[in-house]
């Protein structure tokens, strides 16, 4: 039974640097978190395993078959991608916005009653709902990330890569988003996002990979990542661990003066 | 999708398909050439006199604005999808102006092989957008505006040559500039006809089945990728077909601006935003607009043949800034 | 006085330096000094001088003027209406003779300026238009005798064309004229416009008059196909250039003139520009050529210029 997400020696050249390079491991079933400062490479790791991005070393593999075989068609049925850059050229309202996501399964057929009780069922658990018949362009940051996410969901795919789905999100939204994940995840999916937040990460997580100038520093559960040790190698910073009412915090110390 | 809207697109859908044979009934019984419209079944059946004009002139002159405005029309809503912005159409991009170059191009050089003629303004019109893409990239900040301003310097730049060419190659007076610029469907006939259809049609057919590629691609290209499409064998596909529409329709009448603009800019107003929705009503309003408006040009100063493209211009212009001011400089 | 004779030929001279004077088109006293060096703009003008004998004299014309041929290898200072100031003057003209729409005026003004005699000539087309084109012409060059010789040959031509009309019955032929531009537009002229004007003089009507709305046209307009047929013209007359090829085929794929009795019938008179619109002293004879063409011919035919067989 192949894995279903592989990279092998994943590397990727741009503008005159490595953004990525040697990036080896595989990715089954769970909520995966993606961590490390910016420039480290996570949007660019989210990329190259959606398909968008070629590597210039290394391969990616789904389900045991090289992304490059897939076609864009096919890879829509697999995989959906939510990015941390949205635009929109037309005014469409929140649901039409959410049904472009059962566009993959639309190849052959025209829109049917089960699209529009997938796009019901994802405004619904994204709590997009009170806004259906709203204009995307109406609404604010946070909420249009929310339906972003709706459309991502509606796109009923067994594996969602999700880049920085917390952003311009109150604590409140973050953590119904990251809930919201990890109940995808354990319904069997593989979910994968890059988050900024460690503490977000450490909370919901079942494994993270932790990159640090396009390398793959480390990957493993949250218990064994987040150690002062490792954390400070990454950000550069030193880090205490806190355990508290049997939740682990992990805090970058200031040293003021 | 709310039933409301839902219906109300059936709705507009069903009042367009009827549109579009009225305007073809109405525009069948006017002329400069007064026949009694009741009487036209007569006449036709009957052989009577004024009936070779109603095949000859009238009835393929009514056919062909139907096609022409169906297909500039629906390449406007195809190009403003493709490029994510409802602030171009053919005309103001350049597209007709470098349709006419390849047009006047193939004239002055085989002026007795008629038949290349679309097929040489299509030449044209790809030139011009491979022109225009290189010199705006898309996807940027205001593409929209750029592409508006680059497409209308372009289409100066090429009607110039249009005309220095007409000036040095058989009109030295270069009187005829107006057709290509101001449009026109005096020449139509049934040969001008059958040497436009096929590539109208042809385009036509196979751009209405973008709508879902282009409803994808309303969220930008790496995101249509992400939703499985092709983006760009999409664009190169699209571009092709554009610019065979355009150039088989500026070919038979000129560049008239403003058709590709505006339909779909109602529609959307109107119908949503949905290409699966707006491609083919775009089709069906462009043509019937299109024959109603050449109506207008051969009857209302009569015997006057006034260009089509003027009308379309002192109609649309002012539509245009309308929008503009009240939507918004968006795109 | 002792040398009583040497005063003839003195006064003789003084009379022949005389510079002529005569009022133009426009009502201008004008003055001419010299004819050594003429430009001449205007077809008719150019045709006119010619019967004057004054070709040679002629450094510079219009792009119009062909007749005589002689005159294509003298230079060309412009369209009539266009003139260049620049190729005009270079040739320093002492006289220049021009139709009297002849322009822009800035030129005219900086000819005068630098001295030139600029003459107007009048271009009505009637016949007493004529008349007066070829008195004025020779009023500046100073041969009114010949100018009179012209006009009576004129006045011959017309009476020999009164005597045909007189006698035809019936109503006068429909005719439209169309000014060949664009294959797409059928360009057809009113009365007003110098080449439609010859179709009454020839014994016939303009159609376009008919044509609901049509009645108030003075100039050339574009004409929907349908006009053109509802103007149910019996025959077209067309001007052909002598620089450009001509074929009867491509008028007949005018918009609308398939679906007149002229088309259907082929009934096309071609004709010289010059011959048709220039109204110079051959204008009679043109009226002439042009009422046999319309009336004792068939199908399509073509009119030269008498003085220009290329």
């Amino acid at each position: 039974m192949a894995s279903w997400l592989e990279a092998h020696a994943l590397g990727f050249w741009r503008a005159g640097r490595w953004l990525l390079r040697g990036a080896t491991f595989s990715l089954e079933p769970g909520f995966w978190v993606i961590l490390g400062p910016n420039g480290a490479g996570k949007s660019t790791l989210l990329r190259l395993l959606s398909g968008e991005w070629h590597p210039s070393e290394g391969s990616v593999a789904l389900k045991g078959v090289l992304l490059k075989r897939y076609t864009p068609a096919q890879l829509a049925l697999e995989r959906a991608f939510l990015p941390q850059q949205r635009s929109l050229a037309f005014p469409y309202t929140v649901r039409e916005v959410v049904a472009l996501g059962r566009l993959p399964h639309q190849q052959r057929r025209p829109e049917n009653p089960t699209d529009r009780a997938r796009v019901e069922w994802a405004l619904e658990q994204t709590g997009a709902l009170p806004w259906a018949n709203r204009p995307y362009f109406s609404l604010s940051g946070g909420e249009r990330t929310r339906v972003d996410l709706a459309r991502v969901l509606a796109q009923e795919t067994p594996i969602l890569l999700l880049d920085e789905p917390t952003n311009h999100l109150d604590p409140r939204q973050q953590l119904e988003i990251l809930a919201l994940a990890q109940r995808l995840a354990r319904d069997g999916r593989l979910v994968l996002a890059a988050l900024h937040e460690l503490n977000l990460a450490a909370l919901f997580a079942d494994q993270l990979l932790l990159l640090k100038e396009g390398r793959l520093v480390a990957l493993g559960t949250p218990e064994k990542l987040l150690q002062p040790a490792l954390l400070q190698e990454v950000y550069g910073v030193p880090f205490e661990v806190l355990v508290h009412a049997g939740r682990r915090l992990v805090l970058p110390s200031f040293e003021a003066g | 999708m709310p039933p409301s809207a839902q219906s109300r697109r059936r709705l507009l859908f069903v009042a367009l398909a009827l549109l579009l044979p009225a305007s073809l009934l109405l525009a069948a019984a006017s002329g400069a050439y007064y026949i009694p419209p009741l009487e036209i079944p007569r006449v036709l059946r009957e052989g009577l006199e004024g009936a070779s004009v109603l095949l000859n002139i009238r009835f393929p002159r009514v056919l062909l604005a139907a096609l022409v405005g169906g297909t500039l029309a629906l390449s406007g809503a195809v190009l403003q999808g493709l490029l994510r912005t409802p602030l171009v159409e053919p005309g103001l991009l350049g597209l007709g102006a470098g349709a006419a170059l390849g047009a006047v191009l193939w004239l002055a050089f085989l002026p007795l092989a008629a038949w290349g003629l679309p097929l040489a303004a299509a030449l044209g019109v790809l030139a011009t957008l491979g022109l225009l893409l290189r010199l705006v990239p898309v996807g940027g900040e205001q593409t929209g505006v750029r592409l508006l301003l680059v497409g209308l310097l372009l289409t100066t730049i090429l009607n110039a040559l249009v005309g220095l060419l007409q000036f040095r190659v058989g009109d030295p007076q270069g009187r005829s500039l107006t057709f290509w610029t101001l449009g026109g469907f005096g020449g139509a006939g049934w040969e001008l006809l059958a040497l436009t259809a096929p590539l109208a049609l042809l385009s036509a057919l196979a751009l209405l089945g973008l709508g879902r590629a282009l409803n994808a691609l309303t969220l930008g290209e790496e995101e249509a990728f992400h939703l499985g499409i092709g983006v760009a064998a999409l664009k190169r596909r699209a571009l092709l077909l554009v610019a065979l529409g355009v150039g088989a329709a500026v070919a038979a009448a000129g560049n008239i601006a403003f058709v590709g603009l505006l339909v779909p800019w109602l529609l959307r107003a109107w119908g949503g935003a949905d290409h699966r929705f707006v491609l083919p009503a775009a089709w069906l309003l462009g043509a019937s607009l299109t024959v109603l408006t050449d109506l207008v040009a051969r009857t209302a100063l009569a015997p006057v043949e006034l260009p089509v493209g003027l009308l379309t211009a002192l109609l649309g212009g002012p539509l245009f800034l309308l929008l503009l001011g009240r939507e918004g400089w968006r795109g | 006085m002792k040398h009583w004779f040497l005063t003839i030929p003195l006064l003789l001279g003084l009379a022949l330096a005389q510079p002529f004077r005569l009022t133009d088109a426009t009502g201008r006293e004008v003055e001419v000094r010299s004819t050594e060096r003429i430009v001449s703009v205007g077809g008719s003008i150019s045709e006119i001088l010619d019967k004057f004998g004054l070709t040679e004299r002629i450094v510079g014309r219009d792009a119009g003027s062909y007749i005589p041929a002689a005159l294509l290898k003298k230079p060309d200072v412009g369209l009539f209406f266009r003139l260049n100031a620049e190729a005009l003057l270079a040739q320093r003209p002492t006289l220049v003779l021009a139709v009297s729409e002849a322009g822009p005026p800035p030129v005219l003004a900086q000819l005068r300026q630098a001295g030139v005699s600029v003459v107007l000539v009048p271009d009505e087309p009637t016949p007493e238009g004529v008349k007066k084109k070829i008195r004025t012409i020779g009023a500046a060059v100073g041969q009114p005798a010949r100018a009179e010789e012209l006009v009576r040959a004129l006045e011959r031509d017309l009476l020999a064309l009164r005597s045909k009309t007189r006698v035809r019955r019936g109503e006068p032929l429909r005719v439209l004229y169309i000014y060949p531009r664009d294959p797409r537009n059928t360009f057809v002229c009113g009365e007003e416009a110098s080449g439609a004007g010859l179709i009454a003089l020839a014994g016939a009507q303009n159609a376009v008059k008919t044509v609901q709305g049509a009645a108030a046209l003075r100039g050339c307009v574009n004409l929907t196909a349908e006009a053109v047929a509802a103007a149910r013209p019996e025959a077209i007359v067309v001007p052909f250039f002598p620089d450009q090829p001509f074929s009867f085929e491509n008028i007949l794929r005018l918009p609308g003139v398939a679906e007149t009795p002229a088309g259907r019938n082929r009934r096309i008179v071609a004709m010289d520009v010059t011959f048709i619109s220039g109204y110079g002293y051959t204008a009679g004879r043109a009226a002439l050529e042009l009422h046999q063409a319309l009336y004792e011919k068939t199908g399509p035919v073509r009119i030269n210029h008498p003085s220009f067989n290329p």
